[in-house]
């Protein structure tokens, strides 16, 4: 009895090897077959690069704040009552392929003094790695163009005031951004997230 | 002769490492899987806020105001000048018994005030106006300069607290 099973399991192992044997003849036996011009790629990335950064912001001496061409990752604002909070974090899509795919938006502390564009929509019930809120952009990333770059504030008011929901010391945010293959097209933009990111 | 060989390999192959093989197979695959779909994170950016802060000091020995908060700022100042008897005791002096020579260099006198013409920057200090003033016999005198500081940004700041408006 014994002795049967493991002829079994062999027996199985050996037709395993032989379908892929003939698969891969089959295959090969094909493109013998069939004459290919031109160029065949195969798209591995959603985009050559895929960034997320912001412009440095400067006093100038005369109080008043503005932002610089040098880009960073991280920023210390000051709020000044009267005068707007200049912050601007924004993606860059490079070399984007024809892979269709969502971009999604994690935001973890609270942005002050400034509005989310108004093609971010807020996924309900969402959470990303950091814990924050997902916002899934409502823009088109798979109309054939190759490079985007996309704000995610409107750039903010003067403060009439210190925000009133931030304690006297500190205040933060931190954002970051998920760019994610599409295979499904039934998929809402909160199932393809929670599928491959949550 | 075959199936005695394969008897002798398949005798040294044990149930277990069978199975092993075969689910480390299906892990392999099903990981495969999951990899199959395209994706791709960003840097993440990190930004905090701070509080700005309008505070000065009068450092009376150097004879400076010192913009000690963290944003750039107007200074004005008053100068308060008291006169003391021998005992040490205030005493009440009309501004028209004695002379007082003003140093303003810098700052602009108005409405009882002297206004610095320039803006301070963070940690930076400004010479305070001050005064020289005649002696009077058997009497002290002592002047002490009193400031305020204001955020320089928006201009208007200072013009609705203060009721100046700084030349630009």
């Amino acid at each position: 009895m014994k002795k049967n099973k493991k002829w079994i399991i062999a027996a199985v192992l050996m037709l395993l090897v032989l379908v892929g044997t003939l698969g891969g003849a089959a295959y090969a036996r094909y493109t013998k077959q069939v004459m290919v011009t031109g160029t065949v790629s195969y798209q591995n990335r959603l985009a050559e690069s895929f960034g997320l950064k912001e412009h440095a912001v400067e006093t100038l001496e005369n109080g008043e704040q503005t932002l610089v061409e040098r880009e960073v990752n991280a920023n210390n604002y000051l709020l000044i009552p009267g005068m707007p909070v200049m912050q601007d974090p924004f993606f860059t899509i490079s070399g984007r392929s024809n892979v269709k795919a969502m971009l999604f938006m994690e935001m973890s502390g609270t942005p002050i003094g400034v509005e989310l564009k108004d093609y971010w929509e807020k996924l309900d019930g969402v959470t990303g790695q950091n814990g924050g809120d997902v916002y899934v952009y409502t823009g088109d990333i798979n109309d054939g163009q190759s490079d985007y770059q996309i704000a995610i504030f409107e750039q903010g008011e003067a403060l009439s005031s210190y925000p009133s929901e931030i304690d006297q010391q500190s205040g933060a945010f931190k954002a970051v951004g998920y760019l994610i293959q599409v295979n499904d097209d039934a998929m809402t933009p909160s199932e393809l997230f929670t599928a491959r990111i949550s | 002769m075959k199936t005695n060989l394969w008897n002798k390999i398949s005798s040294k192959i044990s149930k277990k490492v069978l199975v092993i093989m075969l689910a480390a197979l299906c892990l392999v695959s099903l990981a495969g899987g999951a990899y199959a779909y395209l994706m791709s994170k960003s840097p993440e950016v990190n930004n905090e806020y701070e509080m700005g802060s309008v505070t000065c000091v009068v450092n009376a020995e150097q004879n400076t105001i010192t913009n000690t908060g963290n944003v750039p700022a107007r200074v004005r100042a008053a100068l308060v000048v008291n006169w003391y008897d021998e005992s040490g005791a205030l005493t009440y002096v009309p501004s028209t018994d004695y002379q007082m020579t003003l140093n303003l260099e810098g700052w602009t006198a108005s409405g009882g005030y002297y206004y610095y013409d320039g803006i301070v920057q963070p940690e930076a200090s400004v010479t305070a106006p001050s005064a020289n003033v005649s002696n009077l016999d058997g009497l002290h005198c002592k002047v002490t300069v009193l400031a305020d500081a204001i955020q320089a940004a928006p201009a208007a700041a200072a013009e609705d607290a203060w009721g100046y408006s700084f030349p630009d």
